[in-house]
């Protein structure tokens, strides 16, 4: 177990001075500014208009957060980036073969990789949390900090995203060219969105469940919880069986 | 006969229908220096990628240690520090940095990675990312993570690729040194003939996936026989008189080869001067180990 935690712990170093850093950073980073604009020019009517929905204001937040600043569509994409950037780090200059040939182990190494992916993504969540009820807090939200709501949106969001992320660290671990699974994940994305609408469909879809991650009344949870936790393992397994046969021939 | 580090057996790669290494029985002894020598595409990275579990032998199995490299790949891979055709390396990291990953790893001592820079002289570099390094110092950062730990083998797949002629005296030097000094086995690649003859004790020559002859370096001198070389006119009367006498004779261009074995050349000369040929040229020569490899891989120039 220690053994492991030193492989993982030279993964997260690899990483050192690498474009994981803004790519995870980023992410939240515009999409709050987004939504800080959002909410600088027209939060009175947003707050109304919810209002009569009978949404809180929180609630109201989330909402606003996940549709119009377009978190729907960043965090998968910031998800895919960083699943590529990960084994692009090990594909640029034969860094596979060189840990590979310590005693390492394909298996060990490929959930040393998912585990990194794993942190990465819940960092960005966190930091998307705080600058979220940062952003409630500057606009003086009615009602106290709704934690409880803050806290089943970052649960729902990481259990969507991380089938999300065992797809795209099988695709990205597969090929050392990092162009393939950067284009299947923004291709993924792009037209889950039109098809995630249905439910039906978007079950299917890892790339759709993100969308249904809103705690809010009337949205299908439900989806994204069990899609997520499907994906997630099936995709660590097949992708684990995958990596765990390859040949390591770049 | 001394214990043997690596031992392959009938070991085999094939890429679809290509087969690159053909059932190669390797035999490295403990404390050896072994020069793996073959020309380019030959299959000496492919089958270093087999012995440290890169790639799955199509066929045939690799022990090292006495353990099976499909069995127990982790105790043997703690034991072997390698390098695998061009360095591989963390451009984004300090050499400190990438050699601190090699330690971690390991779990060798924080000692170890100021020694290793020290061999391979990169201590005044340490701090520098290392994808501004030069392709020298990147092959000596190589050389310094096969080298951290307590290695007992060690595997280098061309390891004076890349480097000014200083650095590859130099690292030649210290891998000669590295089994009296360390007690480590080495098994070195490379396709100069002269470098594996200034350092290797023992030779394997692969060509096209197959392994053409192995044996200590004195061994390959060994096939190198002296021939009598003769130039006499009429060329074509010296040819048969000297086949009359018994002897097996070859025409090559204006002369004339005989296997020297325990003939006498002097006797040879005078025999055909008193038979009135004129003797123009009469030498001894020995075949040099180009001309061997030549021979032995059928022309697959180095
Ligand atoms: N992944 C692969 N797929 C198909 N063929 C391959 C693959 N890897 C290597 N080969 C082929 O196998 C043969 C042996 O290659 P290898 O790299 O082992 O040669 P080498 O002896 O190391 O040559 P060099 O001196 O150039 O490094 C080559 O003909 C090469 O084209
Ligand atoms: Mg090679």
């Amino acid at each position: 177990m220690r053994k492991f935690f030193d492989l993982l712990w030279t993964d997260i170093i690899k990483q050192k001075r690498s474009l994981v850093w803004p790519a995870a950073f980023l992410a939240p980073l515009i999409t709050e500014a987004l939504l800080f604009l959002d909410f600088y020019l027209r939060r009175d009517y947003i707050l109304n208009r919810a209002a009569k929905e009978g949404l809180s204001a929180w609630q109201t937040l989330v909402l606003e957060h996940h549709l119009t600043a377009l978190w729907f569509i960043t965090l998968p994409m910031a998800v895919t980036v960083v699943c590529a950037l990960l084994y692009h780090a090990e594909h640029a200059s034969g860094g596979l073969r060189y840990t590979l040939s310590l005693p390492v182990g394909k298996g060990r190494l490929y959930l040393s990789k998912w585990c990194t992916g794993a942190i990465f993504l819940c960092l960005m969540l966190l930091l998307d949390a705080l600058m979220l009820a940062a952003v409630g807090k500057i606009f003086r939200l009615p009602g106290g900090l709704d934690y409880q709501l803050l806290m089943s949106y970052i649960v729902n969001q990481a259990v969507a995203a991380i089938g999300i992320l065992s797809l795209q660290m099988w695709l990205s671990s597969v090929t050392p060219n990092v162009i393939l699974p950067l284009a299947a994940g923004f291709i993924g994305i792009t037209t889950s969105l039109f098809l995630a609408q249905d439910q039906n469909i978007a079950r299917i879809i890892p790339y759709a469940h993100v969308l249904y991650t809103m705690p809010l009344p009337g949205e299908n949870n439900r989806l994204a919880l069990e899609g997520g936790i499907f994906f997630a393992a099936f995709f660590l397994v097949a992708g684990l069986l995958c990596f765990s046969k390859k040949d390591v021939t770049e | 006969m001394s214990e043997l580090v690596v031992e392959t057996q009938d070991l085999t790669k094939k890429y679809g229908n290509f087969t690159a290494v053909d059932g190669i029985d390797l035999q490295v002894r403990k404390g050896e220096i072994y020069g793996f020598l073959g020309p380019n595409g030959a299959g000496k990275s492919t089958t270093i990628r087999m012995l440290l579990g890169l790639v799955k032998p199509t066929r045939g199995d690799a022990r090292i240690f006495g353990l099976s490299i499909r069995q127990s790949p982790m105790e043997i891979l703690k034991r072997v520090g390698a390098i695998v055709e061009s360095p591989s390396y963390y451009g984004n990291l300090t050499a400190v940095e990438n050699l601190e990953i090699t330690r971690r790893i390991l779990g060798a001592d924080k000692k170890e990675i100021d020694r290793v820079l020290e061999i391979v002289n990169l201590s005044q570099w340490k701090n520098k990312k290392v994808k501004n390094f030069s392709l020298g110092m990147k092959q000596r950062l190589a050389i310094a993570q096969a080298l951290l730990g307590n290695r007992e083998l060690l595997i280098l797949d061309e390891p004076t690729n890349g480097l000014d002629p200083a650095g590859i005296h130099e690292i030649r030097q210290l891998i000669k040194n590295l089994p009296g000094m360390l007690g480590v086995t080495v098994l070195m690649s490379s396709h100069i003939l002269s470098e594996v003859e200034l350092t290797a004790t023992s030779v394997g020559i692969i060509s096209r996936g197959r392994l053409l002859f192995q044996g200590t370096l004195e061994e390959l001198r060994r096939k190198s026989e002296t021939e009598i070389c003769i130039e006499a006119h009429p060329q074509d009367k010296a040819l048969k008189f000297l086949e009359s006498k018994g002897l097996k004779v070859k025409a090559r261009g204006n002369r004339l080869f005989i296997k020297k074995n325990s003939l006498d050349a002097a006797a040879l000369n005078r025999a055909l001067v008193m038979e009135g040929f004129d003797v123009t040229h009469l030498s001894t020569e020995r075949k040099n180990l180009e001309d061997i490899f030549l021979e032995i891989t059928g022309g697959d120039a180095l």
